[in-house]
């Protein structure tokens, strides 16, 4: 067949929830797709989303609305989330769900067969549909078919085991493709495209420790920051009450846990102590979750109260009868099992928040354009939705609804975008020329200093000075110590020299933009003064952390 | 610190500086003309 050469290339990074929405999308408006991921885009980070995805689909009889699901993200975000934005993917939610349902999507269902839904936190009606405790994989599984049908047509070339490095832009400053490399062979290549879009997910790593996977390292965005994208308020890092510590990482345990009736304890003057369901009488246990963390946080630093004066406390799900937990939770209950080796169905879980998910991200406009004309960005590296707090189930709305309208606009501006010069030849290579240029230059570096070593640092940092309490001298300290590092970054010493699949050089690079966008997110901090959702600012008294309770009392009531 | 939506009711705007290569911190304006703000207080039930 000959090659069409009018039709439209768009390049997606990131086979998400997100990137493959788009890909399907532009597919379905006759363009064609570069697609990018660092692993197979099946094996995504969305992959490993538990709970679910809010929609107003109203099954259970309990008067929900759109506009109630729209003032639960509005309220829960702390009045921080661009309303017009918001108000569009909540009414957009439910024709989602039901798109998914038609591509197969195995939605739980009531005995009745009608969608069941759940309880999940900062919203009082039942509005988040789930496929047992696997939604993410569900939905990531039924695109990643989809994608394929039109792979098979010719429509998607995907390039799995690529890592974006950078945009490539004209001499007008536009984007016009971008450069990649192989995991494996570790070529680097440039390409063309009429758009990019990122869809590069979250920037969990920054904090070491996280729930989120090695791939969520934020090195995308901060790529494309540090080619003129504006970051838009990197500050709101969400902080998850529940998740098992672990050294390696943060294994989430999912907030249906407590949608399905999970009570949150430690014990006090012997006995058990509920304190979400005391200090928030009228949601209890499903409080959002800057405020359940604030509330542990409180119980076990403040007050001294964690399991065995450590940082933990009981989620408890063992009055709940069994088998109906194994229908709605039987996937992550085998996880703690797992990695714990106690049975959660007869004895309450140990658990405490971690780093979870970015509300802040690339700026884009309403249809999802950076400021850097060519540029487009969609899912959890966008900032777009949830303000300054997040509400469980709405990242997975949110990165399939914007997914569903960066993908058109794409086809839109390399339709009738002023996109200006073509790339030559010449500027391909060149620009391949400095990446590879700074790629070998990593390979050489001797230095003393451990690149993991360095990125352990980092996240006990960013732990310490801008994770569920932060001030200003912390904030400041910081950054003099974020800079540090970037300093330091120079005197790595490579230890693997192998030409093929060299993950430490790769990680290197990463890990300079991880320094970057560190220094993005506590500057953020540093210069709002006040406390909006997640992020919650004390006022230290004579320079010193002042153990003081707070809570919801910071939290402007 | 309480919110202050005064000073900081805006979406916070984070610019590269190549030459120090630090981050620059601007505020920009957002739309919020829907649903009036209101104090965010979870320990009794919403009132739209
Ligand atoms: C443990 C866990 C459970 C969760 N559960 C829920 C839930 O129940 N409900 C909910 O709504 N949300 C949940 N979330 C959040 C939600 O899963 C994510 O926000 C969402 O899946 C993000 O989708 P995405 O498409 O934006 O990105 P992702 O699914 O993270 O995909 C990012 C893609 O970008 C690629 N990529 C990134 N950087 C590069 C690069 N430099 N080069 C090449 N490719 C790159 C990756 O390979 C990947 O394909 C959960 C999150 C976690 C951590």
């Amino acid at each position: 067949m000959a090659k069409d050469m009018s039709k439209k290339k768009i390049a997606i990074v990131g086979g998400g929830i997100s990137g493959l929405l788009a890909t399907i999308k532009v597919c379905e408006l006759g363009g064609e797709v570069d697609l990018f991921s660092y692993c197979p885009v099946k094996r995504s980070h969305s992959l490993c989303a538990q709970g679910g995805i809010n929609a107003c689909m109203d099954t259970k009889g309990e008067h929900d609305s759109i506009y109630e699901h729209f003032d639960d993200t509005v309220y829960g975000g702390d009045f921080l989330a661009d309303q017009i934005a918001v108000k569009g993917m909540v009414e957009a939610a439910p024709k989602l769900i039901k798109m998914f349902d038609r591509m197969g999507v195995p939605f739980t269902r009531t005995s009745e067969g009608v969608l069941d839904l759940r309880n999940f936190g900062g919203q009082k009606h039942k509005r988040t549909c789930f496929a047992g405790s696997t939604t993410g994989q569900q939905i990531l599984y039924a695109l990643d078919e989809q994608v394929r049908r039109w792979e098979v047509k010719g429509s998607v070339h995907k390039f799995e085991f690529w890592e974006f490095i950078k945009i490539i832009k004209n001499r007008e400053g536009i984007c016009r493709g971008l450069v990649a490399q192989n995991m494996n062979t570790m070529e680097i290549r440039a390409f063309r495209a009429d758009t990019v879009i990122l869809a590069t997910g979250g920037p969990g790593q920054v904090f070491g420790r996280c729930t989120a996977s090695t791939i969520c390292n934020g090195s995308a965005v901060s790529a494309v920051y540090q080619q003129g994208a504006e970051i838009a308020n990197p500050e709101f890092i969400q902080i998850h009450p529940t998740a098992i510590p672990g050294s390696d990482k943060n294994r989430l345990m999912s907030e249906a846990c407590r949608g399905e009736g999970g009570r949150v304890w430690v014990y006090k003057d012997g006995k058990p102590w509920y304190f979400l369901e005391e200090m928030y009488p009228a949601y209890g246990n499903l409080v959002p979750r800057d405020v359940a963390s604030r509330a542990i946080y409180k119980v076990c630093v403040h007050m001294g109260l964690g399991i065995n004066g450590e940082n933990r406390v009981y989620l408890d799900l063992s009055h709940i009868d069994s088998g109906y937990l194994e229908r709605k939770l039987g996937g992550i209950l085998e996880m703690y099992s797992e990695f714990v080796g106690q049975d959660p169905r007869k004895v309450p879980m140990e658990i405490f928040p971690s780093v979870h998910y970015s509300m802040g991200g690339i700026w884009v406009d309403r249809v999802h354009n950076t400021n850097i004309p060519g540029l487009m960005a969609s899912g959890e590296c966008d900032y777009q939705y949830h303000g300054a707090n997040r509400l469980g189930a709405n990242s997975l709305l949110s990165a399939a609804y914007s997914g569903t309208v960066s993908g058109p606009e794409a086809m839109k501006w390399a339709k009738t975008g002023n996109k200006g010069s073509e790339l030559s030849d010449a500027d391909l290579e060149a620009a391949r020329r400095e990446v590879q240029n700074e790629y070998d230059k990593i390979l050489t570096m001797n230095g003393s200093e451990n690149a993991h070593k360095l990125h352990h640092e980092m996240g006990d940092l960013m732990y310490k000075y801008v994770a569920i309490e932060r001030d200003n001298n912390g904030l400041d300290a910081c950054l003099v110590e974020l800079k540090k590092l970037l300093k330091r970054w120079n005197d790595i010493g490579i230890t693997d020299h192998s030409p093929v699949a060299n993950q430490e050089a790769m990680f290197v690079r990463q890990l300079r933009n991880m320094i970057l966008y560190a220094m993005a997110i506590t500057k953020g901090a540093r210069m709002r003064d006040e406390s909006r959702g997640a992020h919650a600012k004390i006022v230290l008294e004579n320079g010193k952390q002042k153990r003081y309770l707070w809570g919801a009392t910071t939290n402007a009531l | 610190m309480g919110r202050d939506d005064e000073r900081f009711m805006k979406i916070t705007i984070v610019n590269y500086d190549p030459k120090t290569e630090e981050p620059i911190v601007t505020y920009r304006d957002f739309d919020h003309s829907l649903i009036k703000p209101r104090a965010r207080n979870y320990a009794v039930a919403k009132k739209e």
